[in-house]
């Protein structure tokens, strides 16, 4: 049988909430509830930052024998638009608080692609099998939006976060 | 992730294997579609070459970001009205005598079709009406889910590799260490 893996909105480094197929809201709030509450704000010079995100696989249901590989990445094509940019960077198992200025040592989210994914398990490196069931394996994953005053206010268009993993 | 269209099956000096992820020393793979009245997906054979081995590549996604971006309306006097550094034009020595609700009025006057969402002493802050008849509605629509899910086969052969997707049926012929994502 399959395994069951989900993508978890962490909100501390043992729980977490499930975003699978679901939406992860950028805001200026240290949650992960998704709602038109503490939204970023275009500022007027300069640049604000949301509080960090941290993702995380989840194995809900065990795989037949193991699971490896698990890479994050994204169509390659940052939709939010002008003045809005999502840094993106792997900060192992150790848990930090989330924050809100300018996240340090990140790359921008949207060069990580098919073709050049971001590492999910170089810290907790696997493999993961019925050892691991309804625990969190890989990596944390560290997320952060930026509004830039160049930023048009309005709708955002959400993108799409993959995760894959190699099972068997 | 549930139940795979395609299963599979390998032969190892005439034994059938059904799980593990090993193929050396097997002789044939096979990938038969199940429950394949609607989908009429084709069943894929790799024989006749040498077998390393298997494994599946599965992809889950979620939405990020979303919502909406409001600006700030800077209370302040002046004239200038391009957002998002627009000012309402107030002598300043009025503020103080200007409550919440009279400068959210002010506000609506001078850009109806904005909506207030957040009122401070030297700030206002709006973004653009909901999209939805309601608030209640939009929220919901920010909440909408992506099902999209998807895993390829993979069968890892001497001098090459072999991506089946598990949804269309799609064959890839890649270089032996080629890392193909959806």
């Amino acid at each position: 049988m399959a395994a069951t893996i989900q993508i978890h909105e962490m909100t501390s480094l043992t729980t977490g909430v499930n975003k699978t197929s679901g939406t992860i809201r950028f805001k200026d709030a240290d949650n992960a509830t998704v709602d038109l509450s503490n939204p970023l704000v275009v500022p007027d010079s300069g640049s604000i930052y949301s509080y960090t995100k941290k993702l995380r696989a989840y194995m809900a249901a065990p795989p037949d024998t193991q699971i490896s590989n698990m890479r994050w990445y994204t169509d390659g094509n940052n939709g939010f638009g002008t003045g809005i940019e999502v840094t993106a960077k792997n900060v192992g198992t150790t848990w930090g608080a989330n924050y809100k200025t300018q996240m340090s040592g990140g790359s921008n989210l949207f060069g990580y692609t098919s073709a050049a994914p971001l590492d999910g398990d170089s810290t907790d490196t696997g493999p993961f099998d019925s050892g691991n069931d309804d625990s969190y394996i890989g990596d944390l994953i560290e997320l952060q939006m930026s509004v830039a005053s160049t930023a048009q206010h309005g709708s955002l268009t959400p993108e799409t976060l993959t995760l894959a993993w190699d099972e068997i | 992730m549930g139940e795979h269209n395609y299963i599979w099956e390998a032969y190892r000096n005439g034994e059938k294997i059904a799980d593990s992820g090993d193929l050396a020393g097997c002789s044939l793979i096979s990938f038969t579609p199940r429950n394949n009245h609607k989908r009429n997906l084709a069943k894929v054979d790799i024989s006749g070459v040498k077998l390393d081995r298997r494994f599946v590549r599965v992809f889950i996604k979620a939405r990020l970001g979303g919502g909406k971006i409001p600006c700030l309306m800077k209370w302040e006097a002046g004239s200038n009205v391009v957002m998002p550094s627009a000012s309402v034009k107030e002598p300043p020595d009025l503020r103080k005598h200007l409550s919440p609700g009279m400068l959210i009025a002010r506000v609506g006057r001078t850009f109806p079709w904005y909506v207030v969402v957040g009122v401070e002493r030297e700030r206002v802050t709006i973004h653009k009406p909901y999209e939805g008849k309601s608030k209640d509605a939009e929220t919901r629509f920010s909440e909408r889910q992506t099902t999209s899910e998807g895993c390829l086969h993979c069968v890892v052969c001497d001098g090459f590799r072999l991506y089946l997707n598990d949804k269309t049926g799609q064959v890839t012929i890649t270089p032996e260490e080629y890392e193909l994502y959806l």
